[in-house]
C-alpha cells in the first residue's frame, strides 16, 4: 500500500499515552531479546505491572501486551516514553515504592542501548532526513533568487505548510498534493513573468515630491490629498515650524482657501486605521527598487497650542491592501528632519489590487479623531482639545526605480548577456510574450509608458548554442548541483519543441525554465555529499539556495572539509540573509509569526498601537541577532542585563530614557521586570494571550516546550475546560486551583503551570500589571494614569483582583515572582541549551532529536561548555556535526 | 509518520479506490451523466457543509427539551419554517478533535490532535464525496468561505484546499463563457501543462526507484499529487466543450465592505443555491472564517468577533455576539427556503440536498470542543426532531459523516472517527 495512504489522523491520546489500536494488539509475537529479555520483563514485573496489566491500564499503558518489535514506530515511541519517565522519576509515582537506584539504572540503560541500536538500524534503513521539498517560504525566496525578482510575492498564494514538533520543516508535516501542484506552478508563472525583461535601455528615474497643499488630479477635480484628509476627518492643521497656521482653511474637500498657503507643514493626530487611510497620490510608473522619503518631526499639543516636545515620531510606509510593509522611519521631535526607505515597490497597484496607493502612516500618533472645525466659518480646525503629540510632515518623495546594475540581475539570471531589443513585425520573429504590467496608479502624474510601452525580446543568433549555454547555467542554480546531460536532453528538447510550435525563442526559454522550476530537482532536498550538503546549510541559514561560493566549494568536495565548513558557516552567519533565518526561526520557535493574531481588546487595551506590535516583532529578531552576533550565553534566554528597545516600547515597559524608532541594546538592571530575556518581551507574551485575558497553563505550557524543551502531554479528553471571566468577581488562578485539586490533571499542571503563574505579572500586551483590568468607566474610579486615549475616555479599571504571581517549582522550589523563577533557569544554562538545540536541530535538519542521537547532543553540549553555550558556538558546532553532515 | 492504525482506513482504500477506478478522460461525458441520473427517475443527492468558526452560543441553540416535541429556542425560532426539515443535534464531539480555535481544521474530517505539534490533517469529508460523484459535474466540489482563508476542504494528503470568496469569480467560473480566442489560449495551456505534468511524474516514479524504502512511500505522495492535477486538467478539458448554464440572476458586485456580514453571505447563499439547481457541482464546502471581522452593518455591533467571542459572561458582549449569530442563523434560514423552494421533478431541492450547519467550539468562551452546536437540514432524513445525547459524555459527531455518506449513495461504512450511522438519524 503506498504509504500516503496510511497517512492517517493520529489515534486520539488518552492522558498524553499514545492510543493503542486493536491492531497492535495483534502484532506479531517480539523476536527475542530487546525488551522481552528476562531481566527486564522480571524489573518491569516487579515495580510497573500492578497499574500497567491487562486490567488496570493506567495511561492506557498495558506492558503485558506491548510488543517488541522495536521497529515499528509506535511501539519504538511507547519504550522510549517508558524510558524517559522511568529515567526522569516520573515513574513509578511518588506514592508507590521506589525501585532501588542501581537496579533501575542498570535496566534503563540496557533498555536505552537496546533502543538506540534499533533507532541507528532505522536510520540506516530511511535515512536520518528523509526526502522533502521546499515549504512555502523557502520557495518563494528561492525564486527571489534565483530569477534575480526581490519584490515577487507569492508566498499568501501558496498552501500553509503543516508544522512537526514546530517547525515547517519535517518531511511529514510538507504533504504534496494536487493544490500544491497547481499553486507552485502558478507561483512559477507569476515570477517568470516578473522576471521577463521588459525594458530595452535603464530607465530614467522618476522623483516626485510633493507638499501638503500640492495639487494633483483625483476623479477629474483638482484636490490634494493629505487637504482632503485633513478636511474630510478634522485630524489635521496647518503648521509653520512649531507654530499652528490658523490660515490654513479649505473651502472644501477640494480647494483651499488660500491660493498661497503660508503653511510649512501638515501636522496630523491620528494614526492609520480602516476609516482613515493616507496615501501617495504618485504611484511608480515601473516597478523596481524605489526610495521613499519624508521631511518631518514630531511635535507636542498642549490642547490649544503647539508645543515642544522630547518624544519622537515615526512614519510608517507601506501598502495597507496588500498588507506590506516597507519600513517605518524615525522622526525627531521639533525640528525637521529627512528620512528614507529603500524598498521594492511596484507599478501602479499591486496585481489586482485596484484602486491602490502607497500609503504613509503618522504611526506615533493616537487615533484622535473629529475634533472639530471652526465653528463660525466651518473651515480649517483647531486642533484637538486635550494633549496629544503630533506628526508633522513638510513633504513625502517617491523617487525611483534604482537599479545598481543594467541589465537588471533578473534579465541576466534568465537571458546571461543576451541583447534585449525593441521588437517588430521586421525583426522576423513571432511576437513574445510581454511582462504583465499592473495598471498604472490611479492619479500617477503621467504614466509616459502606459499604453505606449514598446514591445521587446531577447535576441539570439543560434538559438541552439544559446539555449544550451543559458540552460547549462540556470539549471546548475536551480538543481543545486552539476548538470548532466540528460538535463540538458530534457530542457532543450522543449525549447526545441516550443520554438518548432510557433514560439518565440525567449518564450521557448520560459518553458523550460518553467518545468525545472517543479521540477523534483529543484523542489526537494535530498540526498547526501557536498552538494546536498552545501544546500542543507544555505536553506539553515540563509533561507534559499546556496550562493555562487558555496556552489563552488561543493564541487570541489572542499565543503566536507570541516575548516572550510566552519569558516563558510561563519560567512553565512555574518551575511545580511541572516536575518531570514532568525524571522524563520525565533517566528516559530517562540510563535513570533502569530503576533498578529489575537488583537489586544479595545476596550481593556485601548493604548495598544500597531506600532507596538511592530517594534515588539522587532525587539525578538534584535535580541536573537544580538545573541547570535556576541555569541552570548544561553541563559540570556531567561536572564540579561539588557533590551532591545526603542521609545515606544521602553514607555509600554516602563524603562526610562528612551528615545526615538530605532531599537538599540539599552543596560538594564538585574532587578527590572524587563530583564528576563525572552520571557519579557511583548511579542512572547503577546501571542502566549488570547487578546483578553491570560492563561498561566497556555504561557506554562509554551515556556515547558519552547525554553526547557519538554513537550507537555495534551489534556486528556474527557476534562472540562476552564470558562474565563473578566467581570472581576474571580481569577484564573482561583479557577485554575479548584483544577488542580484533581488529582488526575494535577499530576501534569504541577509542572506546567507555575511558569505561568509567574508570567501572569505580564497581561495580554506584555506590559506589567500588579492588579487585573476589568471593564468599566475608568474615569469614576480614577486608577487610569491618563483621562484619555485616542481621545476618548477610558472604558476598563485597574481595580481588579491583586495578581499573584508565586508559585513553586515541580521539584518543590518556591519562588515570589518571575525575578526570582528566571534566575532558577538561568542556574541550568545545560538544560535551556540541550533544549534550544533540540529545536535548532528539527529546524535545521527537518527531524527531531532521536534516542540514539542523544550522547551526540551531549558532545555538541560539551564543546559549548567554554562560551556558556554562547548561541553563536551551538549554531557552528551543530553544523559541524554527524547530525548535520550527514543526515 | 509513525505507521498507525486507523478505523478509517478502509474507508479511504474504497474511496481512494472509487477515484483511481474511474475512467477519467472517458467519463467525461457531462450530458450522458445527467442523462443517467434522470434515466434513473431520480434526482442527484448533494451535499453542502458549512461551519462558522467562532463558535454559537449554546443558550439560544440548545432546546431544553428533546424529541419531536422539542422546545423551540432563540436561534431555532428564527429556522422555524423548516422545523420539519431539519434536526437539532446536542450532547455530541468530534472524539480527539481539541485544541480550541484549531478544531476548526477538522470540522469535516475529524482529524484529532489539532492541538499537537505533529499535528496532519486528513480528507474532508466532501473531497470524498467530490472524488465519487465529482466527475458528473462540471466541478467536483466547490470550496467557498467569507472573510479570512480557512477553509473546511482537504485532500487526501491533508492538505487544505483554498476557498472561493469572490462571489463575481465565482459566478463567472460558474456561469459566464469565456471568449472564442480566451477558449482556445485556454486550451493550448491545459495541453502544455498536462504535458509537463505527465512529465514530472515520470520523474518521481523514476527517482522511486533510486532512493530508500521510506522515501520511496513518501514520493508516491508527490506522483499522486502530480497524477491528480494532470486528472483535473483533463477534466476541466472534457468541460471546455460543454456550454455552462446559463442563469437570470445578474452577475454580483465584488465584496467592497469586508464587514457586511450580512450582505456579504447573501450573496454568496445566493450562488451555492444556483450551483445546485443547475447542478453545476453536488458538493459544496462553505465556512464562515471571521475571526478578524468587525461587521459593522448588524445595528449594535462594534467590535472584532474574535474579541467578542472571549465574552467573559459579560451581558452586553454576550448580546452582541447574539447579534451576530443572529444574522447568520437568518441567512441559513433564506437559504434553506430557497433550496425548498427550488423544486426539480416535483421535489425540492433541499429534499436532495443534506445541509449540516455547526461550529467548531462548543463554548467560544472556554475555547471548548465539546457539546458542539450542530444541526443538519434536508437531505431526505426524517427530521422535525432534536437528538439530544449526554452532554457529559458525548456522542460521536463523526457518526454523521457515515450518515451523509450513505446519504450520498456510497457504500461507505467507516469514515475518521466514524464508526456507524448516526443513532436516531433515519433516512426517510
Amino acid at each position: 500500500m503506498p504509504r500516503y495512504l496510511r497517512s492517517m489522523p493520529p489515534a486520539p491520546a488518552i492522558h498524553g499515552v499514545v492510543f493503542i489500536a486493536a491492531l497492535l494488539l495483534s502484532a506479531p509475537p517480539a523476536p527475542g531479546g530487546e525488551a522481552g529479555t528476562a531481566p527486564m520483563r522480571t524489573w518491569l514485573n516487579q515495580h510497573c505491572i500492578e497499574c500497567h496489566d491487562k486490567d488496570t491500564k493506567k495511561g492506557d499503558l498495558d506492558l503485558t501486551a506491548l510488543p517488541t518489535d522495536y521497529s515499528d514506530h509506535v511501539t519504538f515511541a511507547r519504550w522510549v516514553k517508558v524510558h524517559d519517565r522511568v529515567r526522569a522519576g516520573e515513574m513509578p509515582p511518588e506514592k508507590k515504592a521506589r525501585p532501588p537506584a542501581g537496579e533501575l539504572d542498570v535496566t534503563m540503560t540496557a533498555l536505552e542501548k537496546d533502543l538506540a541500536a534499533a533507532d541507528v538500524a532505522r536510520q540506516k534503513r530511511e535515512g536520518r532526513s528523509p526526502v522533502r521539498r521546499l515549504n512555502r517560504v523557502e520557495f518563494e525566496t528561492t525564486l527571489r533568487d534565483l530569477l534575480g525578482v526581490p519584490g515577487l510575492r507569492v508566498m499568501n498564494e501558496l498552501p500553509a505548510d503543516g508544522k512537526s514538533h514546530g517547525f515547517d520543516r519535517a518531511a511529514d508535516a510538507l504533504e504534496f498534493s494536487f493544490v500544491h501542484m497547481d499553486t507552485y506552478l502558478a507561483a512559477v508563472d507569476l515570477a517568470l513573468d516578473l522576471a521577463t525583461p521588459d525594458l530595452v535601455e535603464r530607465p530614467a528615474v522618476f522623483k516626485y515630491r510633493y507638499s501638503p497643499w500640492h495639487n494633483t488630479r483625483m476623479g477629474g477635480k483638482e484636490c490634494d490629498l493629505m487637504i482632503h484628509v485633513m478636511i474630510q476627518h478634522r485630524t489635521c492643521i496647518g503648521l509653520i515650524g512649531m507654530e499652528r497656521d490658523p490660515t490654513l482653511k479649505a473651502v472644501d474637500g477640494y480647494k483651499l482657501l488660500d491660493d498661497e498657503p503660508k503653511s510649512t507643514a501638515l501636522g496630523f493626530f491620528r494614526h492609520m486605521d480602516g476609516d482613515s487611510n493616507y496615501g501617495l497620490a504618485a504611484s511608480p510608473m515601473l516597478s523596481g527598487f524605489h526610495k521613499l522619503r519624508v521631511s518631518g518631526y514630531s511635535f507636542g499639543w498642549d490642547k490649544t497650542k503647539v508645543v515642544p516636545t522630547q518624544r519622537h515620531g515615526a512614519l510608517w510606509w507601506g501598502r495597507r491592501s496588500t498588507m506590506q510593509h516597507y519600513g517605518t522611519v524615525d522622526l525627531p521631535p521639533n525640528q525637521a528632519a529627512v528620512r528614507e526607505v529603500t524598498t521594492w515597490v511596484e507599478r501602479g497597484g499591486y496585481r489586482g489590487g485596484g484602486q491602490d496607493t502607497i500609503s504613509f502612516n503618522p504611526a506615533s500618533c493616537e487615533k484622535i479623531r473629529d475634533f472639530g472645525s471652526d465653528k463660525a466659518t466651518g473651515l480649517g480646525t483647531h486642533g484637538p482639545p486635550m494633549d496629544a503629540q503630533g506628526v508633522a510632515i513638510e513633504w513625502l518623495e517617491l523617487e525611483g526605480p534604482i537599479h545598481d546594475q543594467w541589465p537588471p540581475a533578473s534579465q541576466r539570471a534568465l537571458f546571461g548577456d543576451l541583447a534585449v531589443q525593441e521588437w517588430t513585425r521586421a525583426s522576423g520573429v513571432p511576437k513574445p510574450v510581454q511582462q504583465t504590467w499592473p495598471p498604472g496608479g490611479p492619479n500617477a502624474v503621467q504614466d509616459i509608458y502606459g499604453d505606449k510601452r514598446p514591445v521587446v525580446h531577447v535576441v539570439s543568433a543560434d538559438p541552439a548554442a544559446d539555449a544550451r549555454r543559458l540552460l547549462t547555467a540556470f539549471l546548475r542554480r536551480a538543481f543545486r548541483r552539476p548538470v548532466q546531460a540528460n538535463d540538458l536532453a530534457r530542457y532543450g528538447t522543449i525549447v526545441a519543441s516550443r520554438m518548432q510550435a510557433g514560439d518565440h525563442f525567449q518564450d521557448a526559454m520560459k518553458a523550460a525554465y518553467r518545468a525545472a522550476l517543479v521540477a523534483p530537482d529543484a523542489l526537494l532536498l535530498r540526498g547526501s555529499g557536498p552538494h546536498a550538503l552545501a544546500a542543507r546549510l544555505s536553506y539553515f541559514l540563509s533561507g534559499g539556495p546556496p550562493d555562487a561560493a558555496l556552489g563552488k566549494l561543493a564541487d570541489s568536495g572542499e565543503l566536507m572539509q570541516p575548516a572550510v565548513l566552519r569558516s563558510q558557516t561563519e560567512r553565512l552567519l555574518n551575511d545580511a540573509k541572516i536575518a531570514r533565518f532568525i524571522d524563520n526561526f525565533t517566528g516559530q520557535w517562540l510563535r513570533v509569526r502569530e503576533i498578529e493574531n489575537n488583537p489586544p481588546d479595545k476596550q481593556l487595551y485601548p493604548e495598544f498601537m500597531p506600532w507596538h506590535q511592530d517594534s515588539m516583532r522587532n525587539e525578538t529578531n534584535a535580541y536573537f541577532a544580538e545573541l547570535l552576533k556576541d555569541n552570548l550565553g544561553i541563559a540570556y534566554f531567561v536572564q540579561s542585563d539588557f533590551a532591545m528597545l526603542n521609545e515606544p516600547l521602553a514607555d509600554w515597559y516602563g524603562v526610562p530614557g528612551v528615545r526615538g524608532f530605532d531599537l538599540r541594546r539599552v543596560a538594564l538592571p538585574k532587578d527590572s521586570p524587563r530583564a528576563g530575556g525572552f520571557l519579557a518581551q511583548g511579542a512572547v507574551l503577546k501571542v502566549t494571550a488570547n487578546g483578553t485575558s491570560t492563561s498561566p497553563v497556555i504561557r506554562g505550557a509554551f515556556v515547558m516546550e519552547r525554553i526547557l524543551g519538554i513537550v507537555p502531554a495534551p489534556p486528556p479528553g474527557d476534562v472540562g475546560s476552564v470558562e474565563p471571566d473578566t467581570r472581576g468577581t474571580t481569577t484564573i488562578r482561583a479557577q485554575l486551583d479548584k483544577h488542580r485539586t484533581n488529582a488526575s490533571c494535577a499530576s501534569c499542571h504541577v509542572k506546567m503551570d507555575p511558569y505561568g503563574f509567574a508570567l501572569e505579572s505580564f497581561d495580554v500586551t506584555g506590559q506589567w500589571r500588579d492588579r487585573y483590568r476589568i471593564r468599566g468607566n475608568g474615569m469614576k474610579s480614577g486608577t487610569p494614569v491618563r483621562p484619555f486615549v485616542h481621545g476618548n475616555g477610558i472604558d476598563y479599571r485597574v481595580t481588579g483582583p491583586a495578581v499573584d504571581c508565586t508559585g513553586q517549582l515541580p521539584d518543590g522550589r518556591p519562588f515570589k515572582d518571575v525575578r526570582d523563577l528566571r534566575g532558577m533557569l538561568a542556574a541550568d544554562p545545560y538544560r535551556l541549551a540541550r533544549a534550544f538545540l533540540g529545536h535548532l536541530i528539527t529546524y535545521a535538519t527537518g527531524a527531531p532529536v532521536s534516542i540514539a542521537e542523544r550522547a551526540e547532543v551531549d558532545r555538541i553540549l560539551t564543546k559549548t561548555r567554554a562560551t556558556r553555550h554562547g548561541v553563536r558556538s551551538l549554531v557552528i558546532e551543530l553544523v559541524q556535526s554527524p547530525l548535520f553532515v550527514q543526515p | 509518520m509513525p505507521n498507525r492504525p486507523s478505523l478509517s482506513r478502509r474507508t479511504l482504500l474504497k474511496a481512494g479506490g472509487a477515484m483511481l477506478a474511474l475512467p477519467w478522460l472517458e467519463s467525461l461525458r457531462p450530458c450522458a451523466a445527467a442523462t443517467a441520473a434522470g434515466a434513473a427517475g431520480e434526482p442527484p443527492r448533494r451535499f453542502l457543509g458549512m461551519m462558522t468558526n467562532q463558535g454559537i452560543l449554546p443558550e439560544y441553540f440548545f432546546p431544553k427539551t428533546a424529541g419531536a416535541a422539542y422546545e423551540s429556542t432563540p436561534y431555532l425560532d428564527i429556522l422555524k419554517d423548516h422545523r420539519q426539515d431539519l434536526t437539532v443535534f446536542s450532547g455530541v464531539s468530534l472524539p480527539g478533535v481539541d485544541g480550541g480555535h484549531q478544531a476548526e481544521f477538522s470540522f469535516l474530517t475529524g482529524a484529532p490532535g489539532a492541538s499537537r505539534g505533529s499535528f496532519k490533517n486528513s480528507i474532508s469529508l466532501d473531497q470524498v464525496m467530490a472524488n465519487a460523484v465529482g466527475d458528473q459535474t462540471r466541478f467536483p466540489s466547490l470550496v467557498l468561505g467569507l472573510g479570512e482563508g480557512l477553509s473546511l476542504s482537504y485532500t487526501l494528503s491533508g492538505a487544505m484546499i483554498p476557498t472561493m470568496r469572490s462571489p463575481l469569480q465565482l459566478y463567472r467560473k460558474l456561469f459566464v463563457e469565456d471568449t472564442a480566442p480566451a477558449k482556445v489560449a485556454a486550451a493550448r495551456r491545459l495541453q502544455e501543462d498536462r504535458s509537463l505534468l505527465d512529465g514530472l511524474h515520470d520523474q518521481y516514479k523514476r527517482l522511486q526507484q533510486k532512493v530508500g524504502a521510506g522515501d520511496r512511500e513518501r514520493l508516491e505522495q508527490f506522483a499522486s499529487g502530480v497524477r491528480d492535477a494532470e486528472r483535473r486538467l483533463a477534466a476541466a478539458a472534457g468541460w471546455m466543450k460543454v456550454p455552462k448554464t446559463k442563469v437570470a440572476m445578474p452577475a454580483p458586485a465584488e465584496i467592497s465592505n469586508g464587514g457586511d456580514l450580512p450582505r456579504n453571505t447573501r450573496v454568496m447563499f445566493d450562488l451555492i443555491r444556483l450551483a445546485l439547481e443547475t447542478d453545476s457541482t453536488r458538493v459544496i464546502t462553505f465556512c464562515f472564517s471571521i475571526t478578524s471581522l468587525v461587521p459593522t452593518t448588524i445595528p449594535g455591533v462594534k467590535t472584532q468577533v474574535h474579541t467578542l467571542s472571549h465574552h467573559g459572561q459579560q451581558p452586553e458582549i454576550v448580546a452582541e455576539v447574539r447579534r451576530i449569530e443572529e444574522v447568520q442563523f437568518r441567512e441559513v434560514a433564506a437559504l434553506l427556503k430557497g433550496l425548498s423552494d427550488a423544486k426539480e421533478q416535483g421535489r425540492s431541492v433541499l429534499d436532495r440536498t443534506s445541509v449540516l450547519y455547526g461550529t467548531n467550539m462548543g463554548s467560544a468562551n472556554a475555547h471548548s470542543n465539546d457539546n458542539l452546536p450542530v444541526m443538519l437540514a434536508g437531505g431526505g432524513f426524517k427530521h422535525g426532531q432534536h437528538l439530544a445525547f449526554d452532554r457529559k459524555k458525548n456522542y460521536p459527531l463523526s457518526n454523521i459523516y457515515v450518515s451523509l455518506l450513505k446519504r450520498m449513495g456510497l457504500d461507505i461504512d467507516t469514515f475518521s472517527s466514524g464508526t456507524t450511522t448516526m443513532r436516531g438519524l433515519e433516512m426517510s
